[in-house]
């Protein structure tokens, strides 16, 4: 059981907390947004979960709230159109790191023209590596909603790219 | 792209992520936030455990791992069950006695099967990839499809019995066959697919020998290169939805000519179906950027929006994703403030909020109770009286 002393809760913030701002940072592109998102959602899940037995579980929840509130912040703000051209700045100051660095520049650009639907699924795919079914159970959707969504990003990000050449 | 794809896309991903800010200290604020929100939760657990004492009808079910809550002053069914699901929950089924739930990645997929009435495990076996459809059947046999993910595994599908101690199986050749985009029980041991067609996929009754058959049913109306990916058995035939090639999605009833269709606007998704017989309920999501409102349809037999004013109207149903029907009952979960919701079938009475205090990884809808499965927890909760 979760010990509810601020030490226990001190330790469930360091463990999970950075994990948690990586996420919410990739799915929202802002880091202020993101910091104040992964608060609210350990302040939801540690409020709730007092008696969370399986400690593992703890991350699922974090996850979910995480994505949840991302998801709700996207469609409220469409921070996509804004980041995109914060990010065009950004671009410009970023340093170099390796021979690929165009075709990261490109797939990084391209990722941030997906809607946010697609954006949520290509991230806990390719970052967080889940499966499907998995995505589906942290999001809520339908199994086929994940895959045509995952599909449909795919397809995007190869028009974005074919522009970027 | 060099390299693949994924490889390509990960690497971006993880180069991203290292942006991401450095996590600072959690606020006073929130802090605050937390010590109130639990003090308030330990004050409502006293009082609940104060009206259990009271009604003298408190009663704690332990089962080695499984840990039941009855409700106070009640002989019936637990509330909620501990279970360890945290390795991922697959998929959920449930039956008029069972509750089936299928987790985790290859290799270490399982399906239990858990007393509805008690709670407690009846029986938990190994499976050689992970689920990716679970159904119940008539006659409480339970169809399990399973393929591989990026972890690996098998294709197959099984029948099992109702205990889960006896099984048939279809083999890899058949089930890639399928395709297994869906999968609906019909009989004891058959269940309509589709792959080009809707065919009836017939397995020997668990335990016993026999063989496998797969045969054509009936054509699907098909617009081009389309993806089936749902099915419905309605009383006029079978209802399939497809994904056409140009991203429209459709429902067709298979066998129609000229094609019996419902078709979406673009850039909107069925993310889901379900049927009660007479008519077929249709979630549609928005995929695009822009207004986001998507809708909960009734469909007659003949493929016509009848959906209820009620229905129509309602704000909780804006943000629909999965829908489920279970008697007089719809249900239906939705990406929105109130994340499940209810209504009954003929259209009558109001769209009503199930108070959930998380929504949880997947769940299913029998009889007059919805179960919800959480990492660690099943939670049980009745369908509200206006629903039903």
């Amino acid at each position: 059981m979760i010990d509810p002393s601020e030490d226990r809760l001190e330790i469930l913030y360091l463990r999970h907390g950075p994990q948690a701002l990586r996420l919410a940072y990739l799915l929202t592109g802002d880091a202020s947004l993101s910091e104040d998102l992964v608060q609210e959602a350990f302040v939801r899940v540690a409020t709730r979960l007092t008696a969370l037995r399986n400690t593992d579980a703890f991350w699922w929840y974090l996850r979910r709230t995480v994505v949840n509130l991302a998801n709700s912040q996207l469609r409220r703000r469409r921070l996509e159109r804004e980041h995109l051209q914060r990010l065009a700045v950004a671009a410009g100051v970023r340093g170099a790191t390796g021979p690929d660095l165009a075709t990261r520049e490109a797939v990084r650009g391209a990722i941030e023209q997906l809607t946010p639907r697609q954006r949520i699924v290509v991230v806990l795919r390719y970052y967080e590596d889940l499966t499907d079914r998995q995505i589906a159970a942290v999001l809520g959707w339908p199994l086929g909603s994940v895959k045509s969504a995952l599909h449909r990003a795919a397809e995007a990000m190869r028009q974005s790219l074919r522009q970027e050449e | 792209m060099a390299g693949s794809y994924g490889e390509t896309l990960a690497a971006a991903l993880a180069e991203m992520a290292e942006e991401a800010p450095a996590l600072r200290p959690l606020s006073p604020i929130a802090r605050q936030r937390v010590r109130e929100g639990r003090r308030r939760a330990v004050a409502a657990a006293v009082a609940a455990i104060v009206g259990i004492c009271a009604a003298g009808a408190a009663t704690i079910v332990g089962v080695s791992h499984v840990t039941a809550t009855r409700p106070p002053s009640s002989p019936g069914p637990p509330r909620s069950w501990s279970v360890d699901a945290s390795s991922g929950v697959d998929a959920v089924a449930a039956g008029p006695k069972t509750l089936y739930v299928a987790t985790g990645d290859y290799p270490n997929s399982r399906l239990s099967a858990f007393s509805i009435a008690t709670g407690t495990l009846i029986r938990s076996i190994h499976v050689p990839a992970a689920t990716s459809e679970l159904r119940v059947g008539p006659g409480g046999t339970v169809w399990l499809a399973f393929s591989p993910d990026q972890n690996g595994g098998q294709t197959g599908v099984w029948i099992l019995s109702p205990d889960l101690r006896l099984r048939s199986s279809a083999g890899t050749s058949v089930a890639e066959h399928i395709g297994l985009v869906d999968l609906l029980p019909i009989g004891p041991s058959w269940a309509a697919v589709v792959n080009s067609s809707l065919s009836e996929l017939t397995l020997p009754s668990p335990g016993q020998p026999g063989s496998v058959k797969l045969r054509a049913i009936v054509s699907i109306p098909s617009d081009g290169n389309s993806y089936m990916q749902a099915l419905a058995l309605m009383h006029s035939g079978f209802a399939v939805l497809e994904l056409t090639d140009r991203g429209e999605y459709r429902v067709v009833m298979a066998g129609s000519q000229p094609a019996v269709q419902y078709q979406t606007v673009t850039g909107m998704e069925v993310t889901s179906m379900t049927s009660d017989g007479p008519s077929l309920w249709v979630a549609e999501t928005p995929q695009l950027n822009g207004p986001y409102n998507g809708a909960v349809v009734r469909l007659n037999d003949r493929l016509q929006v009848v959906t209820p004013p009620a229905v129509a109207r309602s704000r909780l149903l804006r943000f629909p994703q999965q829908i489920w029907n279970s008697g007089a009952t719809v249900v239906v979960s939705t990406d929105g403030p109130d994340p499940l919701v209810c209504f009954r079938s003929s259209g009558a009475g109001p769209v009503t909020r199930i108070p959930l205090q998380q929504m949880p990884a997947d769940l299913a809808v029998s009889g007059r109770n919805i179960y919800a499965v959480y990492p660690d927890r099943v939670r049980v909760y009745p369908i509200p009286a206006a629903c039903q």
